[in-house]
Formats: structure tokens, sequence, C-alpha cells
């Protein structure tokens, strides 16, 4: 009743806001309450305040986007009467509403994250069985001993735990393929594989054939186990031993509980943050989803399933027939599935695993397509809209997911529209050089000051217009493959763990250059007529001002389109413990600094001989009921660096058994809080105006760059491969 | 007095009856020769005031309309035009060209240096048709010696009106119905005189009745200019008789009787003199008074006829009126669209907007230009755009290589017009380099530089409809009649002078000439009417009660400081024939004493935004205050930024209204000569929630002179031309001197509905109210989004999943 009183309170409200802020009251009203807008929401910004603000704030970004979307509608199309004005006029007025649509939406999801409380720790008979899968395809052994090993290791009843590898690198399909080199290596895997389940204590699963990848690979998991509860880990996503603790309790609260999502944290760079050398400094990108999105989709109960680090229920998976198969994002449709069901989910915002992600800008680009083209299947056939059993919020919230990915259509037109103006002289845009600004400007501060204030902690100003561009390229043929047929697009699998050797151009990077060239030509084009046609500089000079910024972005791109060189065959996580360090006859406490899957690196007090390429044995402390005192791990040392009193040992691992990985993941993996003080400290803001000057500063930098690689490093200049 | 005023009447009418009895002319033959009547050559005068026979710049052009009867139409003609031009016209490469119905029917090239000089053309048969033709007159002059754009102002031809006419052989112009009234013969001056002939001057009855026939003849006649005299001496002049009384009345008077019965209404017409008389009648009052509602109705549902050019230079006579939602081609809108050769080019559009035109930026008239620049012409040219008088957009023209605007849209906010006549400049410049060092091969150059074409359009949004007060600027074209319920006006003339009685009902005519209705005009001549919500007084300053002056909003203190002593009757000063030339909005002219005008009028020609000249908003401050920093030192840029700054927020605050510029006070001289002023106050007659809501305004609207004789020269001057025009906001003041009108707007405006209830009129009302009043808009929105925003918080807390 008094929730009935308060929509219908809500609505009149809302009613009158819009019978007043739909009025066609000219320029200088729309000054007035354009400024005392900003300067409302200036104030709640710089103030930080909480809380009703916060939604004040929202609410006062809302009101300058609404005034502008009433005025472009009602004033500035161009009219039918000119085709070639009224298409491309169109085209981009839908584009900016698209935008608009896509604020509001995402506006409404982050309306109020909610943080949960910590999960109910379980006592051993109430802990219900868990089963984790691990779906392989392709990935090596050591990485997946390593992932497995963490798994094993979890902190829970060991004889309710039970860990599978899924192996659809090993499949009967395969190992009787006619040709016989792919025969051979899956039949080598499959072999190297269930040697290595066996010494680690973990159970090895294959099928028959290869059919609907990943999902297909977790249904038949499930057809082989029989937890009450199933936990998917990606092969290089290897969880914290407390990650079970966190996640399981949760379960027993609610019976209506499917999924338990953690988020997904990665140790090493993408390829954009590696090419352009801010992955020490800037949050990842990843972050503005995990730590801010996923919690405003748990408030409407709209969390979904991506794929990895998460707990969900055998029972409500069965009910919906497995792991969905339909698209190729087979975990949020699945998800999707559950939701409209009735089931319900919940978001962790702690993260529990660590892992990698795809290295090279090919094996990203790869990555972000699948998704896009999966997203976009659920969207034309599973549309949320129509999918019967979910709330109007979580159709809000799918929708959202879903049609973001529709990004590049609206990036490639914001592209191209200045061109049309610079180069053919199109009017598309009815308006004088005042009305632009009294509308159109301030809505696009209004957007950057509502962007910094909800996302500027884990998201720098422009980067996310840099990251929608960089994909934009590729994904924008992609959607439309998508559109033309939603059943049968092409499938690419993300290569993990791939290394890239040298300083060289992405194999993908040609349309990135003819891009940055078509928009510089545009550039000089702004410059030559701004100084033949003085009275066209007040339109001009704005849509010279759009296309810098895009060129500016171009050139950024042309940097990520540069890969460095990874020196590193395997990513370091940066650990914590201490050691000792057998050498010949010496032995020296060590304190490890990093460990990663190929070795590690430790610090070294007092005196001792330390010879290169010695064989040695680290002895580190043995975790409590394992038996003996030390776990032994046989290394070699393969650098000596002296730093004032202590020296930098990097040691490499020799032969390692099952044991020696476990030894290892424990390091890696088992506690996360250097990694996770790491992540909090990547999570400062910047401020526009810094931000603005320090993308400024990138774009020249980057441009440059990315010009030199195209001259000079095209196909890589041969550098050694070292070893950690 | 009766008897004295009947022997009048029947004096001035006896010829009437006689020549009632000619009949049309015999055929000659032997012998019968004497009884053939050989008629004269027949003389239309060119309705020219001073003003339309003006053209003024290097490429002025008039439009007149010109009244054909049947009689007239179809026979061969001759286009006299008597013009003399500026000495400082160049006698090289003047140019006149004369159309009739848009044919060429002439040009000549002489120009005259003082002397008038008569062209003389032959209108070939079947030009001219019944009904309204259209002679158009251009002329292309520049300059003998100057260069400068400055010095196309020096530049004027003037059409002499007594010397222009239509010459007819062989025919008579007769007017015989009521739609034959265009073809009464003007006054030496353009002005058509009307005579009320009344028994009794100070019975208000008559008077009323007598002012709806007066402003009926005028919708039939379709005077633009019309004087009104009562009871004048005029029996052998050209001009209209009104008479208007019971059949017994009208009988003693004239010793005319009327045939029929009931009510009727009969056009007398005399040859010779050129004078009609239109005598309206009934067996009773009853009776007269719906023949003079049937007259009304039929004048104001009378279509104009004739030629397509024709009905167009009709339509654009005093501005042409639109409703809101047309689009019209400049061509409609009688532009010339010749190529321009000169340097600096100048049209004017004039519309007529509704008399309830509420003026606020709910909405924008766009501008489609099509024009073109030739190649080589200097930096710096520019095509401006003005609405009354203030810069609103411009266009740069400084591509070397010429170009061609192609439906180039301009804005023009509605804010920036008024109601009744707005007009809407279109100046360009088009120097070339040539043209700073002025040599004689400059002089001479007359290259095509620009062109205006008439495919340009003129787009006019849905207007709102109410009426605000206080606002001269609606009174004229007949907004205060609309204002009432009844649309009726009540006007006072205090002490019933004469003159003011007859500027009285000039001023009726005027505004049934401007509005196409027939105002329901009552006067009241003893002491200002009471219980009536608008109220007109006219007269002078010595008639006029105190109680109404101050009602006007005016201070009578300031009036006795500056007319102190003036009788109410002073000797008669010039009289209203000699014509005085007068300024117009952006044009130059020089006065018989040499006394030069400025070359833009200083006087403040706001709408009722009086801001919207300067707004040019916070992006051009900011390339101002850029410009400050690049030019001085470090200290000085501190001050200019800070000056900048303050600038900026100062423009915000002020633009927001939230800051108002205190308004001037009205400067009343012993120079001046007119005072017309509107004083509007809120009363609530009941306590009904409407009348709370939307209160009962009630207004008085002055015209005052400090003597008879100024108010009527003074009102004719304005009313002649388009000074009316410039009478804007809550006052004004007017000086025939020099022809300068001084305004003062007021901010606080009272709303009066003068439309049945639309949505789409109360929208645009609410918009342009919200647009005007942005102190009000901003803290009703904020009020309403911090409650909306509370309403959502308390939504979102109880939805989904719970915290």
């Amino acid at each position: 009743m008094l929730r009935a009183i308060s929509l219908g309170f809500l609505t009149v409200a809302v009613g009158a806001a819009l019978l007043l802020v739909l009025q066609p009251v000219g320029t200088d009203a729309q000054w007035a309450i354009a400024e005392v807008c900003l300067l409302g929401m200036l104030a709640i910004k710089l103030l930080n305040l909480k809380g009703y603000w916060r939604h004040l704030f929202f609410g006062l970004g809302a009101l300058v986007v609404l005034r502008f979307v009433y005025w472009r509608t009602t004033l500035t199309l161009p009219s039918m009467a000119s085709l070639q004005d009224f298409i491309p006029g169109v085209i981009i007025y839908g584009a900016e509403m698209f935008c608009v649509v896509m604020l509001a939406m995402s506006l409404f999801v982050i309306a109020r994250p909610i943080t949960r409380p910590r999960a109910p720790q379980l006592t051993r008979d109430r802990a219900p069985t868990v089963d984790v899968f691990v779906p392989s395809y392709n990935e090596d052994a050591s990485l997946l001993a390593i992932t497995l090993s963490a798994a094993k290791d979890m902190d829970y009843p060991k004889e309710k735990l039970t860990v599978y590898l899924l192996d659809d690198g090993g499949t009967d399909q395969k190992v009787q393929s006619p040709n016989p080199k792919v025969s051979e290596t899956a039949l080598r895997r499959r072999e190297e594989l269930q040697e290595l389940c066996r010494k680690l204590g973990v159970k090895y699963l294959t099928r028959e054939r290869n059919v609907h990848a990943k999902a297909g690979n977790l249904s038949n998991g499930l057809l082989q186990s029989t937890g009450e509860l199933v936990v998917v880990f990606d092969a290089d996503h290897a969880p914290t031993k407390e990650f079970l603790k966190e996640t399981v309790g949760y379960f027993s609260e609610d019976p209506k509980l499917f999924l338990v999502q953690t988020p997904h944290f990665f140790i090493n760079a993408d390829p954009i943050e590696k090419n352009l050398a801010t992955f020490d400094r800037m949050p990842s990108e990843n972050e503005m989803f995990y730590s801010i999105i996923q919690k405003g989709l748990d408030k409407w109960n709209a969390a979904f399933f991506c794929g990895s680090a998460a707990v969900l229920r055998r029972t409500a998976l069965e009910q919906a027939g497995g792991f969905a198969g339909t698209s190729i994002t087979e975990d949020c449709e699945t998800a999707l599935e559950l939701h409209s069901s009735g089931w319900t989910s919940l978001y962790v915002d702690k993260p529990l695993i660590a892992g990698l992600q795809p290295e090279t800008f090919a094996s990203f680009i790869g990555q972000r397509t699948r998704w896009c083209t999966g997203m976009l299947q659920i969207f034309l056939m599973k549309n949320p809209v129509f999918k019967r059993g979910l709330s109007l919020a979580q159709r809000i919230c799918y929708l959202s997911t879903c049609m973001f990915w529709l990004f590049p259509i609206p990036r490639m037109i914001f592209l191209a529209a200045p061109l049309l103006f610079i180069f053919f002289d199109l009017k598309i845009y009815n308006a004088t050089v005042a009305e632009f600004g009294a509308y159109t400007l301030t809505y696009l501060v209004a957007a950057l000051l509502m962007q910094s204030y909800a996302y500027g902690r884990v998201r720098w100003p422009w980067v996310s217009e840099l990251y929608e561009y960089v994909q934009s390229v590729y994904l924008f043929p992609a959607i439309i493959s998508v559109i033309r047929n939603p059943r049968r697009p092409t499938f690419n699998v993300t290569a993990k763990g791939d290394a890239t050797d040298d300083d060289r151009l992405s194999d993908l990077a040609w349309p990135y250059f003819a891009i940055f060239g078509v928009l510089l030509a545009a550039t000089v084009m702004v410059g030559y007529r701004l100084h033949n046609e003085p009275d066209a500089a007040g339109l001009l000079g704005i849509v010279g001002l759009w296309n810098l910024f895009n060129l500016i972005m171009a050139g950024l791109a042309l940097g990520v389109v540069s890969e460095r060189r990874e020196r590193r065959r395997n990513h370091r996580v940066p650990a914590q413990g201490r050691g000792a360090l057998q050498v010949d006859d010496t032995i020296l406490t060590v304190q490890i600094v990093d460990v990663s899957q190929g070795g590690m690196l430790v610090r070294a007090h007092g005196p001792g001989q330390v010879r290169l390429q010695s064989s040695a044995r680290l002895a580190i402390p043995a975790e409590q009921g394992s038996g003996s005192a030390y776990h032994y791990l046989p290394v070699k040392i393969a650098s000596v660096r002296t730093n004032e009193d202590d020296r930098m040992i990097g040691l490499t691992f020799a032969s390692m058994g099952a044991a020696e990985y476990s030894y290892v993941a424990r390091l890696m993996y088992g506690d996360l809080s250097v990694l996770r003080g790491i992540r909090a400290a990547r999570q400062g803001g910047r401020s526009i105006i810094l931000g603005t000057g320090q993308f400024l500063g990138w774009g020249l930098r980057q441009t440059l760059r990315g010009l030199y690689f195209a001259l000079f490093r095209r196909s890589g200049a041969a550098g050694a491969n070292s070893h950690h | 007095m009766r008897l004295a005023s009947a022997l009048i009447l029947a004096t001035s009418l006896v010829s009437v009856q006689a020549l009632a009895a000619e009949a049309t002319p015999r055929p000659t033959s032997q012998g019968l020769s004497s009884l053939t009547i050989n008629l004269p050559e027949w003389h239309r005068p060119l309705s020219l005031s001073a003003e339309d026979g003006q053209l003024n710049g290097e490429a002025g052009v008039r439009d007149f309309p010109v009244f054909m009867t049947t009689g007239e139409a179809n026979r061969p003609a001759k286009l006299k035009l008597s013009y003399v031009n500026a000495i400082s016209v160049m006698p090289e490469t003047f140019k006149m060209i004369v159309k009739v119905n848009d044919v060429v029917v002439g040009e000549t090239s002489r120009q005259t240096a003082g002397r008038p000089e008569t062209l003389s053309l032959n209108i070939p048969p079947g030009l001219l048709v019944a009904g309204f033709n259209s002679v158009r007159v251009t002329v292309r002059q520049s300059h003998r010696v100057d260069c400068s754009p400055d010095s196309t102002y020096e530049l004027w031809t003037r059409l002499m009106p007594e010397k222009s006419e239509l010459v007819f052989s062989n025919v008579s112009g007769d007017i015989r119905e009521l739609t034959d009234l265009p073809a009464i013969k003007p006054d030496i001056n353009g002005a058509t005189r009307i005579a009320v002939r009344l028994a009794d001057r100070r019975d208000s009855d008559s008077l009323n009745r007598a002012s709806r026939a007066v402003q009926a003849a005028v919708l039939f006649g379709r005077f633009a200019n019309t004087i009104v005299e009562i009871n004048p001496d005029s029996a052998n002049e050209a001009g209209l008789d009104v008479v208007v009384g019971t059949a017994a009345e009208v009988k003693d008077a004239t010793g005319l009787h009327i045939p029929g019965t009931g009510s009727r209404e009969q056009l007398l017409y005399n040859a010779q003199t050129g004078r009609a008389t239109l005598i309206v009648t009934g067996e009773n009052d009853a009776e007269l008074d719906m023949a003079l509602a049937s007259l009304a109705s039929r004048a104001q549902d009378a279509k104009a006829q004739g030629s397509p050019a024709g009905l167009r230079a009709l339509a654009n006579l005093n501005g042409r009126v639109v409703q809101g939602g047309e689009t019209l081609t400049f061509e409609d809108l009688g532009l010339e669209s010749e190529a321009f050769r000169g340097r600096l080019y100048r049209q004017t559009l004039r519309l007529q907007l509704p008399s309830d035109l509420l003026a606020a930026d709910y909405g924008r008239v766009i501008l489609d230009a099509d024009a073109a620049y030739a190649p080589h012409l200097a930096a710096g040219n520019k095509l401006t755009v003005r609405v009354n008088g203030a810069p609103i957009a411009d266009i740069l023209m400084a591509k070397e290589s010429g170009e061609i605007l192609d439906k180039r849209r301009i804005y023009l906010p509605m804010g920036a017009f008024k109601p009744g006549l707005n007009t809407i400049d279109i100046e360009a410049r088009t120097l070339t380099p040539n043209d700073d060092k002025c040599e004689p091969v400059a002089l001479g150059d007359q290259r095509e530089r620009f062109l205006l074409a008439g495919t340009s359009q003129v787009q006019i949004p849905g207007l709102a409809r109410i009426g605000a007060m206080p606002n001269i600027s609606s009174a004229i074209p007949g907004g205060l009649s609309r204002m009432s319920e009844a649309r009726d006006l009540n006007l006072f003339v205090p002490r019933a002078r004469p003159q003011a009685l007859e500027t009285s009902l000039s001023m009726l005519a005027k505004m049934a000439s401007l509005s196409g209705q027939v105002t329901k005009a009552s006067f009241h001549l003893d002491r200002a009417p009471e219980g009536v919500a608008h109220v007109l007084a006219i007269g002078a300053y010595g008639d006029m009660p105190e109680a109404t002056i101050r009602a006007a909003g005016i201070n009578p203190a300031k009036l006795s400081q500056a007319w102190q002593g003036a009788p109410a009757q002073a000797a008669p000063v010039s009289s209203l024939g000699q014509a005085v030339q007068v300024a117009s909005i952006g044009e130059q002219v020089s006065l018989p004493d040499a006394i030069l005008a400025k070359a833009e009028q200083t006087a403040s020609v706001g709408s009722l935004t009086s801001q919207i000249a300067q707004a040019s908003g916070p992006l051009s401050d900011a390339a101002g205050f850029i410009g400050n920093i690049r030019s001085t030192g470090l200290e000085a840029y501190a001050r200019s930024a800070f000056a900048g700054l303050q600038d900026v927020v100062m423009h915000s605050l002020d633009r927001a209204g939230l800051v108002k510029a205190p308004s001037p006070e009205l400067i009343i001289t012993p120079e001046s000569t007119l005072v017309v002023a509107q004083g509007a106050q809120s009363k609530a007659l009941d306590h009904s929630w409407s009348a709370k809501l939307m209160p009962q305004v009630e207004s008085t609207t002055l015209i005052l002179a400090p003597t008879t004789d100024e108010l009527s020269n003074s009102v004719y001057t304005l009313l002649s031309g388009s000074l009316w025009q410039r009478l804007v906001g809550q006052a004004a003041v007017f000086n025939a001197h020099d022809g300068t009108v001084e305004t003062r707007v007021s901010g606080e405006v009272l709303l009066v509905p003068t439309a049945p209830f639309d949505v789409e009129n109360t929208r645009l009302i609410a918009a342009g109210w919200l647009s005007r009043n942005i102190p009000v808009y901003l803290a009703a929105l904020f009020g309403i989004f911090l409650v909306l925003t509370f309403a959502v918080q308390r939504v979102l807390r109880s939805s989904g999943v719970r915290e």
C-alpha cells in the first residue's frame, strides 16, 4: 500500500517535472537552467556528498540531458526536403539518442549499488558438497597444474570437495580425427593431463564430441558429477584459499539462490594497458564493471554469471537443462534463463581469484568479439524485454548489459559525422553556435561530470572512449554479421598466455592507421577551410574540435596496436613469505618478493656465495597439518642483483612434480592480500582536468610511437626471448 | 445650429443630386454636337504618402497598389511619375525602372538634381485589370563622389505625389459600389479624406455610429492613410462623406430621400469633384444599428480583387499579416530580386504580427536565404539581419571566390518581435577592395555584386496569443479591442474637442485598416468611463483629467513641467498639408530645413525582452575574455580576468532576470509633441478561483499632446508612415520636430487572455511566460526536482534487494 502511494507520488512528480522541463523556453532560460544544474552537480561532487545528494546529482544531470534531448528532437533535425541532409542528420540523431538511452539505463543500474554482508560460515557437517570445474581447451599443463593445485588447496572439508579438469582438447572426436597431427596432439595432451590429474588428485573428464564449446563442456561435467554446488574456474583463474569460505555460506541462507559471482581479477595487463604502459597506475578496464556495475546489478537481483570465478547451484542448472548454448556467451545466457525462472543471484565484491587476460591485441579483439557477438545473440534471440518471468528491473538491467555492446555503431557514427561536415559541407545539425553551447556543450559537460562522479575511482577520464574506439573498428563488422545471422556467427577462443616476442606492430593494425590518416586529412581540411571561409568559423570550429578529439583517440590507438615485447613468459604475482635458500653450502634466509609459474624472485640478506646457474633448494614453511615442517622446491639460480645490503636473486623452477605445483600455487594464490592492496592502490581517480591533460599527452606520445612502429617495426625486430 | 449644418449639408449635396442625373456620353452626331459630352482626361493619382514616395539607398523599390474600376481597366493609359533625385546621385549610373503588374513599362536614366522631372509612360491596354494593380518603381543609384557605405544614406529619389498619376482618356472612374471605394482620389499628401457629417458632434451615440461607418468604409476602400474630419468644408475636393442617421434625420439634414425601407445604405458619387457619399440609414435606431452591423460584416469579409501583383502589393502595404505557421517567400513579401550593383544593400520585409502576440523566446522565425555574392569582394563584408532595428544575426561574406548561399538558415528568436508591425531589415555590405581608394573607376563600377533571391523563405512558427499589458505597440493594430470580452473599445475624448474627436476617428480608421476588423467604439465625452476594463483616452494636456494621466502611468508633474502654460487650443500651427518628412528605421532623410537625423535612430527600440540585442551568449564573452588576456601584461591580465569573470557572471544573472538593470526614466521636454502611455493593473472582480488565477486587468491608454493641434499633427505623422511601429513598451514620447521616439519598457507585464482556450496556445503562452520569468521558472523546476529526487530515493530504497 505504502509502496503504491510512493509509486503514485513518484509518477505525479515525474509528470510535473516533465511538464516543466519540456518547454520551448529559449536559449537564455536554457543557459540559466544548465548553469544552475552544473554548479549544483559540481558542488555535490567536490564536497563528496552522498545519500540523497547522490540521487540529486544524477537528477540534475538528467535534467540537463532531458533539455538537450528535447531541443535536439524538436528544433535541430534537418527538414525532409533535402534528403542528403536529412538522412545523415537522422542517423546522427539516432546515435545520440542511443547514447542517452544507454546513459539512462546505466543510471538505473547503478542507482543504489549494494555491498553484501559476509557469507555465513558453515560448520563442517552442514557444508554442502562442492564440485570444481576447470574447463580447458588448449592451455598448457603447467598453467593447469597451478590452477588445479590452487583449487585443490581451497579451505574446505576435503571429503566434500572434488576438482574436475574438463578437457575439450582431448575429446574422442579429436583423438580419433582423420588428421594425424590433430589426433596426435590430442592424444598426447590427454595422456599428459591424465597423468597430471592423477598426481594432483584431480578427476580428469572429457567427452565424445566437441559440441557447444565451453557450455557443452560444462554441461558434460554436470552429467558426470554429483556435488550440490558447482564452481567454475577458467584454466588460468586460480582461486585463493578462502574462496569457498566466502561464497558457499550464502546458499544455505537463500534456497532460491543459484549464483554467487566474484570479480575477475587479473595479474597481467590487457594489451591497451600494456602498450600504453599504464598498468601500474591506472585502474583496469574491468574494474568499472566489477567494482560498480555488478554491485548495482546486484541491487536489482540481476548480477549475472561471468563464466568463471562463480559458484552455482546444481539443481538450478539442472532445471535449466545445463549451461545454455544458444549464444556463445553461455554464461550470461544461463543466468538470464535462471533469473527468468525465479532464481536469485548475488555478487561478492572481493577478488577471490587471480587470472590472466589476453596479452596480444589480436587475442584481445578476439575475446571482445566473442563477448559482443554473444551478447547481441542474446539480445536478438532471447530479448530480455520479452522474456517471461523477469522483473522490470531485471529487464532493464539485462537490456543495458546486452545493448551496451552496440556501442561500436554510435562510436563509428560519431567518428564519421564530423567528416560529413568537413568534407561535404552537409548541414546535419540545425543550430546556431549559441544554441550549441547552451544545449550540446552543457550536455557533454553534464555527461562527463556524471561519468566522473559515478566511476571516477575506477575509470579515468576519456579511457572509456579510447577502449570503445579501439574495439569498435573490429566489433562493427562483427555486429553486422550477427545481425545478418544470429544463430551462426564465427567463434574464436581467446588465447591466453600468448606472449609477444618482439616489439612489433600488431597484425590487426592497418585499419587504425587508415582511420588515423583520414582524420588527419580532415584536420588539415579544417585548418584550410577556417583560413578560407571565416564565416563558417563558429560551426567549423566546433566540428573541428570534435574531429580533433577523434584524431587524438585515433593517435592513441596507434600506440595500442604497437605491441610491446613481453620480456617475461610467465606473469608474476607479488607474494610474501620467508624461506631458506640452500645453495651449495650456503643457507640464506630470503624474503619472497614475487612468484610466477616459472620461477621466483627472492630478496636475500647476509653473506654467502651464490653462483649463477647452480642448482639450489628453497625451503618454505609448510602449512599446518601437512606432516612435515618444510616443503622443498628445486630451483636454479637465474640472476643475482645486488641492491645495497640485499641481493635480489631470481630463481627458476627445476623439475616440478604435482606436489611442487601445489606449493607454488599456494605461494601465488594462497593469500591475495598483497594483490588486493595493489588493486586498491590503483583505484585512485583522476580529476577531469588532469585526466584530460594526461590524455592529450598520451595521445601525442603514442601517435609518434605508433608511427615509428609503422615505419620501422612492421615485422618486428629480432629480440632475444628472456625467461624469467 | 442644426439648421446651419443642415444648410451646409444641403449645399454640399446639391451638386451630387445634379450630377447624378448625368448620363453616360451619347454618341456624337451632326447637329447634336452640343449634346455630346467629351469626357475629359481622367486622372488617378497614386496614393503616395511622403514616406511611401521616398526611395533610399542604392537600390530602392516601392510597390504601390492602384485600384482600377471596371471602367478604367482595359483602357489605354499613361503613367506619369514625377520625381526628384538627390544631388549626390551619379547621373551616369542612375536608373529607374517602372513595372506595372510585374511587366516593365519603361525606364529612365535621367537624373534630375533638384528639379522635378516627369516620366510619362504608356501602359499597353490590357495590362491594367479591374481591381488592384501594382505599380512598382525600382531605382538604382550610386554616389557621385563617395565610395563608403555610409554615403549611400545620402542617396534618395522622391516621387512627388501631386504629379504622379495614371491618366486615362475617354473614361471616367465611377464609384458605383462599395467595392469601388478604393478608387477615391487621395489628397496631395496621399491621404484619403473622410468627412463625417454629424448634426451634433457632442452626441456620443452618433459618434459611435459614425465611427463604425467610417471603419467599414476604410475596410472597403483599403485605405492605408486616412484623415477623418468632422463637418469640414470640402464640397469640391475628392474624398468620402459619411452620413449616418435615421431616414428622418438624413432627410432633415441633406434633403435626400433614400429609397427603400428598413436598414439600408447608399453610395452616391460626384464624378466632377470626385467626392463620394456614403449614407447609412434605417427607420429607427435599431434598424440603423442593424444596417451598420451588416455593413461592418460585409466590410470585414470583402475580398480584394485585382491582378496577382496588385493583390501582393496590397497585402504588403501595411506589412504582411501573419497569424503563425505560414511560410512566405521573399517575393511574396515584395522583395526586388534584381542583382545588386552597389555597396550597401538594404531591403526591408515588413510583417504584421497579431496584436495579441506574446513576444517571448518560445519559438523562432526562420529565414532561409537564397543569396549569392560575387568573387573578389573585400574582406569583412557581411550580411546582417535586423529585427525592429536590432541586429540579430549575420553571415560573413568573405569567400574570395564568391559563394552561393543555398537556403542558408538564419534564426530570429521570437523575443525580438512585437505585436503589430515588425521590420526585418536585410543589409549586406558589398564593398570591393577598390572602394577603399575610391578612384573614378571604382565609382563607376556597376558590376553585379550581390543577389538575394525571391525564393528565400520566411517561416513563422506557431504564435502564442495573449494580450500583454502595458504594451502600447498592440494598441494601434487593434489590440485594445481584443482585450475586452465584448470586443469593444471605450474612447474618452474630454471636452469633445473637435480636433481630438477627428484624431480619434482617424486612429480608429487606422486600427481598422491594420486589423481588418471594425471596432465597436464607444465615445465618452464628459468624463472618463467607469466600470470598463480598457480605456483609450485622447486629448490635449489641458483637457485631460489628472486621474486619467496617472492611470496611464505618467507623472502629471513631469508633464506640467514640460508643457506648462500650453493652452488646449493654440493658434493653428502648420496645417496638415505640409508633409513632414520623417525618418523610418534605418533610413536617412534630409529634412526640409536641413536637419540631418542620425543614421541610426537612438531611440531604444526594444521589444519586451530588451536584452536580445546584446545577448550573444557567454561563448563570445569567453572569446572576449581570452582576447583580453592576450593583449595585456600580467597585472592587467589579472584585472581583466577578474573583470571578464565579473562580466560573465553579471551577464548570466542579467540574462536570467535575477538582476534587472533599472529602467530609464521617461524624458518629456517642452519639444515633445506627443506622449503615448499605457497603465495596467489587475483587479479581482470576484473571488472565484478563476479570477484569482487570471485576474481582471484594467488599463488606461493615453494619447496626449500639449495642444489639440499638436495632437492631430503628431498622430497623423505617426500614423501616416511607419513611425507608429516605433511605439513599444509602456510609454513613448514623440517629438514631431525631429521625428524621434523615446520609449520606456516596463518590466512588469500583466496577461489578458484574448483567444479561446486552446492547448497549443496555452502551451506556447506558458513557455513564453516561463522564458521571461526565469527566476520563477528555475525555482519551480528545482523545487520539483528536489521533491522528485526524494520520491525517487524512497522508491529505490524500497525496491529490489533490501539494503
